[in-house]
């Protein structure tokens, strides 16, 4: 049972003894205080929920007590006793902020009902502080906008901040979709240059021939189509963090100007002749990798030393583990919060198939997952048949395993996927309800119980 | 009589048989002497301590209330825990009507983790329609205020399971659906609380 702390303050011996006998059948915890300097003593060494007030005392009476009380201790509440004829007296504690008042000898069912009322009021507040905490906590497991509780992203945080501190250029390793501009948003928040711009391109998604004036900009008339003078990434980037991702396609030509730009704090536009100053923060990313892109000598080793002052790698989703299934929740709340559909969670075989799945699209690819899933769920839980487009994802057989094995493998997998729906799996493996029946009587495969 | 067991503790020192804990059922004042053997029996067979009945103590008419004309329940305790021996406790039962100082009255009180309850046979004996409760609902209700109030002075407190005898009765009809047991969570912790 839920303890509430009760301080009974009264002049009267006997009341005081009577009351605490009586309370303490209760399970509550109860403490006397003859006096009101009794009583503040009391409660300035711990706190008490409710504060059983006698009104007519010597010395400081009930009324000052009160309001000593609730200045000082506004969370308490207090019930004033009264005896007979003294209404007004009550009254008047009501007005100056007692919850309520008992007339002595009050009904036992009166003083139960208070106190119970009290405990239940109690365990809802502690009930909504602990849910408050373990808000906290799981807040706590987000860093901007990435989210992750597994010890691989909770050390990546940390990563982040320290990186953030340093004003030198960081190298982001990762497979796709597994966030790399998050993290690099996330270290620019956290950088001195905060409150300049963060300004981001994809290097792998410009043309070439373009991605130069993209970055530098140009002065008009630099080329034929550039009627206009044109401000580049790196200019915008003055005072704040440049993000440049997919870093690994950049030409080796582009490479010497960036290593320039960056060493110089200066550079030129795209046929200018005047040297523009920007102070940017530099950071960089891919998902290639990286000793590759060096000894093929796409990346130049100049350019990467330059770059990767602080290399971090962000692990794939098949890596972290709980992450799935925390991340999983959080675009479901989400989804089925933007298109007002009320699903609240997945089932058991939903979860363990998220669980196994590859994620070779990562982050992005959960997200994906789960929005397609709120579309096409019916229920108040998707379920594994809402996640059955998982389980077209080839499984990678290991090589040179008989055609047999891999075969046995496969449908039993893709069964599991589908959450031994028959008709469904045999749907997904494009073969009839017949077919796939004696396929499985072939194998040996039976649904376990 | 109960059996008196005997207990060695090794690295003590020899002492003389413990007699083990119970419960003296002792009336307090003119009350009938079934009420009495009702309790000390239901004590003994619900609440699984030792009980037994002693020769009766004189009304305690020194705790009557000036003003009120009902017993206050506290100095009855006091005067029921005083000399009471190492593993004896006392339940008093009285035909006054009990109350405390600022409570107008209780079916019965008790100290708890001490030596002594008391409990009133006066409200007890009220019938739905204000006659007198048929003898048979009376004495169950003697046994549950009984059983309840000995329980707390092992140290119980009052539970809110539904039908549970250690819920705290407010009215006669909630006392008479509560059920002559304790719930799951209250007999475990009366089986720990007995064994001590
Ligand atoms: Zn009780
Ligand atoms: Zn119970």
């Amino acid at each position: 049972m839920n303890d509430l702390r009760i301080l009974v303050v009264d002049d009267e011996e006997a009341v005081r003894e009577s009351m605490a006998a009586w309370l303490e059948k209760t399970g509550y915890t109860v403490s006397l205080a003859k006096n009101g300097p009794d009583a503040l003593a009391f409660l300035s060494r711990e706190p008490f929920d409710l504060v059983l007030l006698d009104i007519k005392m010597p010395g400081m009476d009930g009324h000052e007590l009160l309001r000593e009380i609730r200045q000082h201790h506004p969370d308490t509440i207090i019930v004033m006793i009264t005896a007979y004829g003294s209404i007004d007296s009550a009254v008047t504690a009501m007005k100056e902020g007692a919850s309520d008042y008992l007339r002595k000898p009050f009904n036992p069912k009166d003083l139960i009902q208070l106190v119970e009322k009290l405990a239940k009021e109690k365990e809802m507040a502690d009930e909504y502080r602990l849910a408050r905490d373990r808000l906290a906590a799981y807040e706590n497991k987000e860093f901007g906008d990435l989210i992750g509780c597994s010890e691989v992203m909770q050390s990546l945080f940390q990563q982040i901040e320290e990186v953030a501190r340093a004003d030198v250029p960081v190298l982001i390793t990762g497979e796709t979709g597994t966030g790399k501009e998050l993290v690099a948003r996330a270290i620019h928040s956290h950088s001195s240059r905060a409150s300049g711009p963060f300004v981001a391109i994809n290097c792998g998604a410009v043309p070439e021939q373009l991605l130069e004036s993209e970055l530098f900009g140009h002065e008009r008339g630099a080329f034929t189509d550039a009627v206009k003078a044109r401000v580049g990434r790196l200019e915008m980037a003055d005072q704040g963090t440049l993000f440049l991702d997919e870093v690994g396609e950049i030409s080796a030509q582009m490479q010497v100007s960036l290593l320039r730009a960056l060493d110089e704090k200066s550079f030129f536009r795209v046929g200018g002749s005047r040297q523009v100053k920007s102070d940017f923060r530099l950071i960089c990313a891919t998902h290639q990798d990286v000793q590759a892109l060096l000894k093929s000598g796409q990346m130049r080793s100049d350019f990467f030393y330059r770059i990767s002052v602080m290399p971090m790698h962000i692990p794939p989703l098949r890596k972290r583990g709980d992450d799935i299934i925390l991340l999983a929740r959080r675009f479901l709340e989400r989804f089925s919060h933007e298109i007002n559909k009320p699903i609240e969670d997945f089932t058991p075989p939903a979860y363990r198939l998220l669980n196994r799945h590859n994620w070779s699209g990562n982050v992005r690819e959960l997200i994906n997952v789960i929005e397609r899933a709120v579309m096409v769920g019916q229920g108040s839980k998707i379920d594994a048949e809402d996640l059955s487009f998982l389980g077209s994802e080839p499984a990678t057989p290991s090589p040179g395993a008989p055609l047999r094995e891999v075969e046995a493998k496969h449908i039993r997998q893709t069964l599991e996927d589908c959450g031994w729906n028959i008709s469904r799996a045999a749907e997904v493996l494009e073969i009839d309800r017949g077919t796939l029946a004696r396929h499985m009587k072939k194998h040996g495969i039976v649904k376990p119980r | 009589m109960w059996q008196v067991p005997v207990e060695h503790r090794s690295g003590c020192e020899e002492k003389p048989l413990t007699k083990r804990r119970h419960v003296e059922v002792v009336a307090l004042g003119q009350v009938e002497e079934l009420a009495i053997s009702v309790a000390a029996a239901n004590i003994q067979a619900i609440l699984g301590l030792m009980a037994r009945v002693v020769p009766p103590w004189s009304d305690p008419d020194y705790a009557v209330l000036p003003g009120r004309g009902q017993y206050n329940a506290i100095p009855v305790l006091k005067e029921l825990s005083r000399q009471a021996e190492n593993n004896t406790l006392r339940l008093g039962i009285t035909s006054a009507d009990l109350c405390l100082p600022f409570l107008s009255f209780v079916y019965g009180e008790a100290q708890v983790n001490g030596k002594a309850a008391v409990i009133s046979l006066h409200r007890l004996k009220r019938g739905p329609d204000g006659k007198t409760a048929p003898s048979g609902l009376f004495l169950q209700r003697l046994a549950k205020v009984a059983i309840h109030e000995t329980a707390h002075v092992i140290g119980m407190t009052h539970c809110r399971q539904q039908g549970c005898i250690m819920c705290f009765s407010l009215e006669l009809e909630f006392l008479d659906a509560l059920s002559m047991s304790f719930c799951p969570d209250c007999d475990l912790d009366r089986r720990r609380r007995v064994r001590i």
